[in-house]
């Protein structure tokens, strides 16, 4: 069986293509160097239509009005330019309330499409322009630590980390959150407490990085305004050892949260990137697509390991039965902790 | 072709086969919908019901229903954030099983839920011929057939059989049969190009014929005896039950081996032969439950109190389940 991945290391290279979802302008070119707030393309998402009925404001016939409209569909306007008229005493015209273009003029009505101000896509971690995506974005590449987690509510930003767990099973609450905190990206332990949300909205935060999260609080966190990742799940779990050593010995560093939502089958995820000079480009693991095997670093996802890290040791020859009566194919593997489990393949990440 | 029309289309074939006086059913309950299709004489009613799944979107369920239509099905004592913690953590790795007794329990709950739900809504569409025994009750059907991985990979075909009783709450007499090789939408896909080798793999051993189940519909007392039955084996030997009311009974019966039933239903209970109190003779073939008679009521009388609750659907997983 193929193994999925995820990728907590202390070092690695990472590419990420940034895109937008609609054709833009890019506004950077190959090979620049960006920050995380740069913007690397723009585009107008959502525009702005405004329907003007040129029949009642100049009191006319439809008929009458569409020999009074003086612009074509396609057209562009500034604000204040003729649209029809004039007629009738006193003079009645009708102006454009904004600058736009003209979508479509008949039957009486004039359809305007409004500039509004354009969505930027920045690049959301610093690094290196690589390639361009025509119409869409751009390639970034950098060298860091890299760690992926299993829930984000959308958003991105970049910061300072400051962790605020003293060990792996640590529970955060809204008292370790200070103004001291200010503008940090902030790693605490398992949360479910509103308050806590409301208090790093308060001071502000740029960002919560959570080990796990009550399922309850998936409300609060989607309103909340900054990024926030969840790491291993939801329900109480621990770090994992290897999260753990990689986010505690980066405390300090400016780090980038990207807190999308997990898609297994464009292969993204939350994660947290630590960029760091390496002196030299080190390997992709993530390009490597192979099977499950023994020696393979892996992560349990769901109970009763949740969480917990360790190595395969071996691979069942023939579907294994578990605690819950189902058969099916599984590894032997020795937990960080040196306890010997058998998990179902289905349940298994492999950790790069 | 999508795999929906192609189950439907499975099902529409059998329905010319079988009894044309009652409809043939299936259900699909997929990682990313849910299915139900009911035919009769070739006419075909088919839903699909994206928003109700098993794999990613299983978090988006508690938006159709509350989280206690799923927690009722329960057999332990479940604090509701751990449930919404399990089906958010399912929707972000939708490929995981459960490897524990507490994870499948709320798996094969949600399984039930979502299955009566969309049974529910499917209702409104079904061909009119069907007939039933009263409103939003399912209509007399034979035989039944049930695919997706929850029941397949069930540990057992008795906790499969449980969660199709729960969740589809069939009535009559019926047979169920399991797709425990997830066949029925290829084979409804090859059925256009030879027909022939759909009903060769449809009689093959590939289908588990989980048994034969009879469930009269009416309303009673808890323990009141509903319906008397007494079977005949092929060797001779009778037995003779009295099944009373909230209860489920199984008979052993071999698979593959036939009995002849003799059903008398007590109260103005109906088990689809012709109406309220009459009862009959039926021929049977075992299946790896042989017989079930379902005896909790359409829709099925689950207690309020939640330790008495609890109690019941222990009774039933034992029955069942193990």
């Amino acid at each position: 069986m193929l193994a999925p991945v995820i990728q907590i290391t202390p070092l690695t290279q990472i590419r990420r293509h940034r895109e937008l979802p609609i054709p833009g302008n890019i506004v950077v070119r190959q090979g620049q160097k960006v920050e995380a707030r740069d913007v690397i393309a723009e585009a107008h998402l959502e525009p702005e239509h405004i329907l003007l009925n040129i029949a009642r404001s100049l009191h006319v016939s439809p008929e009458k009005a569409d020999d009074l409209i003086q612009r074509a569909a396609g057209e562009f306007v500034t604000q204040d330019d003729l649209i029809a008229g004039p007629t009738g005493f006193p003079k009645r015209v009708v102006r454009a309330p904004r600058s736009g273009r003209i979508v479509v003029a008949g039957d009486g009505l004039v359809l305007l499409q409004v500039n509004t101000a354009p969505y930027e896509l920045k690049a959301g971690m610093p690094g290196t322009i690589t390639d361009l995506i025509p119409d869409r974005g751009a390639v970034i590449e950098t060298t860091g630590a890299l760690v992926q987690g299993v829930w984000g509510n959308g958003r991105s930003e970049f910061g300072m980390m400051q962790v605020k767990l003293d060990g792996s099973d640590d529970q955060l609450q809204k008292d370790m959150l200070d103004v001291s905190l200010r503008g940090a990206i902030v790693l605490g332990g398992y949360c479910d407490d509103p308050q806590v949300f409301k208090k790093a909205a308060e001071i502000p935060l740029r960002g919560l990085i959570l080990v796990s999260m009550s399922a309850a609080m998936i409300p609060h966190a989607q309103k909340a305004a900054f990024p926030i990742i969840v790491l291993e799940g939801f329900g109480f779990h621990p770090l994992n050892a290897i999260g753990y050593n990689v986010l505690a010995t980066n405390n300090g560093r400016e780090i980038s949260l990207n807190a999308e939502q997990i898609d297994h089958y464009k292969g993204i995820r939350p994660e947290i990137v630590i960029p760091l000079d390496a002196g030299h480009t080190p390997n992709d693991a993530s390009l490597v697509v192979e099977d499950f095997a023994p020696g393979q670093q892996v992560r349990v996802i769901k109970a009763p390991y949740a969480g917990k890290t360790g190595n395969i040791t071996a691979l069942s020859q023939e579907p294994l039965k578990f605690p819950s009566g189902i058969r099916a194919p599984g590894a032997y593997i020795t937990l960080s902790d040196n306890e010997d489990v058998k998990v179902p393949l289905a349940n298994l990440e492999k950790v790069i | 072709m999508p795999s929906a029309t192609a189950f439907g289309r499975i099902i529409r074939f059998l329905s010319h086969i079988y009894d044309p006086k009652k409809g043939v059913l299936g259900v699909d309950i997929g990682a990313s919908s849910v299915s139900v299709a009911a035919a009769i004489k070739g006419k075909l009613a088919l839903r699909v019901f994206p928003q109700l799944g098993l794999g990613g979107h299983i978090h988006q369920v508690l938006e159709y229903m509350p989280l206690e239509q799923i927690t009722r099905w329960l057999p332990e004592e479940f604090a509701a954030d751990d449930v919404r913690s399990y089906l958010h953590n399912k929707a972000a790795y939708p490929a995981s099983l459960p490897a524990t007794r507490e994870e499948l329990f709320i798996e094969q709950a949600v399984a039930r839920q979502i299955l009566r739900l969309a049974v529910q809504k499917t209702m409104s569409s079904l061909p009119f011929e069907m007939k039933s025994a009263g409103h939003h009750i399912v209509p007399w059907s034979e035989p039944i057939l049930a695919s997706g991985s929850v029941l397949s990979q069930a540990p057992t075909p008795g906790q499969s059989l449980l969660v199709l009783l729960d969740g589809l709450q069939p009535t009559g007499v019926t047979t169920i049969v399991l797709d425990q090789n997830n066949l029925l939408a290829s084979l409804g896909a090859a059925a256009e190009a030879n027909p022939l080798l759909v009903v060769q793999i449809l009689e093959s051993h590939a289908f588990l014929n989980l048994g034969t189940v009879i469930a009269p519909v009416g309303i009673a007392r808890a323990r009141v005896p509903v319906l008397r039955l007494r079977a005949t084996f092929e060797d001779g030997t009778e037995t003779k039950h009295e099944i009373k009311f909230g209860s489920i009974e199984v008979i052993p019966l071999p698979q593959g081996k036939e009995a002849q039933l003799h059903l008398q239903p007590l109260h103005r209970f109906d088990v689809g032969m012709g109406g309220p109190g009459r009862g009959g003779r039926v021929k049977v073939v075992g299946g790896a439950l042989g017989i079930v008679i379902d005896a909790r009521g359409r829709p099925i009388q689950i207690p309020s109190d939640p330790e008495r609750r609890r109690e019941a659907m222990q009774r039933w997983h034992w029955t069942l389940g193990n």
